[in-house]
């Protein structure tokens, strides 16, 4: 049975402050429509042309490949059982939103990196780091939720990930004696963007949640950055759209370690917002510009927030 | 406690894997291997970091990729080398066709008899590959006196 999408009232008055006047009412109709499904081809396990791929061609489904992400399929046909199919378990594509393919994309680590997946759970971003890097390189993989790591474990095994090691450590104060050159801290967040996948998502949403959400991601953002290496680069996102998750903390990255640069993050043909530089009374630093939002009703996506920080 | 592999142990694991399925020794020659336990896990080498360094430090979970569920046993982990190319795999292995392979995921019994002799080249009892449409799908255990095999690690009665 369909969940009906439940969108607090709150929560449309906080993002009338937030979205332009004339989009508000296209961006709550989006946040109500529910989600193309979409696929990321694992070209660790997979290299031929994936729309080929007999369980497609059989079942006619139409896959149509992302121009902005290649290995990013949408599933233009009505199915429901995609995650219980061969293919899927034999690890040759992953279920995955395209708004959480780009975070990897855009730090685009290469093949010499030794890079840092702090809140790495579930997996998916890494599994996209690993195969991005092509197995090679390192990748230190962390969280600290236990029943999330099984999961973690679970698809970087199904996946065929060989450059990897896990750590189950606070994502605060973690550190193992190593510097990063390229870091991913994908922050867990009030998850406001995933709305059209989970309909009820909103249901305990609250300011009060956001600020909680906001005072952890300020921790991680400030450990993250400092286990950076000089000249390294930092990727944060969030699948949440209130300032307090995304500028505000890149905000007070920038107060707490001005040595940095935010730089421009720009996906061709993706119709991305700038990061928000005045927010009510706020203002935050005017490189924040630099960063994107994705937007539902701009995008037919996830709402989510990247912001790429380079340490100097 | 992770460690690394004892060389004189990978070689004969490495050589296991060589006289088992053919696969060329030189794939090898990409990985380190750890151990833990019984178990020993492959991990893709670089040349920046001193993984020694890290292999003590508390809370670390997992390495790489599990080859061997208990190496003193040559027991192989279910689903190793699904990353490799099934050509390197020469021989011990069977070849599925979509249903077996749903039956594989099931982890209901696939008879022998059912595999013709040309999707099989079996040449004694222990661990066999499982390849499906020119891809590895996992390790299966062939035992004697046995009709057929099973996969009794992955489940998933879903599966399409």
């Amino acid at each position: 049975m369909k969940s009906k999408v439940i969108i607090p009232d709150k929560f449309i008055s906080k993002f009338k402050e937030i979205i332009n006047p004339e989009e508000i009412d296209s961006f709550i109709l989006y946040c109500k429509k529910k989600l193309t499904k979409s696929i990321r081809v694992n070209t660790l396990k997979y290299k031929g042309d994936i729309t080929k791929n007999i369980y497609f061609e059989e079942n006619k489904i139409i896959l149509k490949q992302i121009k902005y992400v290649k290995q990013a399929y949408l599933i233009k046909s009505e199915v429901s059982s995609i995650g219980n199919t061969i293919e899927q378990l034999l690890g040759y594509f992953q279920i995955q939103e395209v708004s959480s393919m780009l975070p990897a994309l855009i730090l685009n680590p290469n093949e010499n990196d030794i890079v840092l997946d702090l809140t790495a759970a579930p997996g998916n971003k890494t599994a996209f780091l690993a195969q991005i890097m092509n197995n090679k390189g390192l990748i230190i993989a962390n969280d600290i939720d236990e029943t999330r790591i099984k999961t973690l474990k679970y698809t970087l095994k199904k996946l065929g990930v060989t450059n990897t090691i896990i750590f189950s450590k606070d994502g605060i104060d973690f550190d193992i004696n190593l510097k990063f050159n390229k870091i991913l801290l994908d922050a867990p967040c009030s998850c406001e963007g995933i709305v059209r996948k989970k309909p009820r998502s909103l249901i305990n949403w609250s300011e009060q949640l956001v600020k909680s959400k906001s005072d952890l991601q300020k921790k991680l953002i400030l450990n993250a950055y400092d286990l950076l290496e000089k000249n390294g680069t930092l990727v944060y996102s969030t699948c949440t759209m209130s300032p307090e998750e995304n500028e505000e903390v890149i905000d007070y990255l920038i107060k707490k370690r001005p040595n940095l640069k935010i730089e421009n993050v720009n996906i061709e043909n993706l119709n991305t917002n700038y990061g928000i530089i005045k927010y009510k009374l706020k203002e935050y630093n005017k490189n924040i510009k630099n960063a994107i939002r994705i937007y539902p009703h701009k995008t037919d996506l996830e709402g989510f927030f990247i912001c790429k920080i380079k340490r100097i | 406690m992770f460690e690394i592999l004892n060389l004189k142990i990978e070689n004969k694991l490495i050589n296991y894997l060589n006289s088992r399925f053919g696969i060329d020794k030189a794939i090898f020659n990409n990985y380190s291997f750890f151990k833990n336990g019984k178990k020993v896990f492959i991990l893709s080498k670089q040349n920046k970091i001193d993984i020694l360094k890290i292999l003590n430090l508390e809370n670390l979970e997992t390495i790489g990729l599990e080859l061997f569920a208990n190496y003193k046993e040559y027991l192989l982990s279910s689903l190793a080398f699904t990353m490799f190319d099934s050509k390197t795999i020469c021989e011990n292995y069977i070849i599925l066709n979509r249903e077996q392979t749903k039956k594989y995921f099931r982890s209901e019994k696939i008879l022998f008899e059912d595999i013709s002799l040309k999707n099989k080249k079996i040449l004694s009892y222990g661990n066999i590959v499982g390849i499906y449409n020119n891809k590895i799908i996992g390790i299966l255990e062939y035992t004697k006196n046995k009709e057929f095999i099973s996969n009794n690690i992955i489940r998933n009665l879903d599966v399409k």
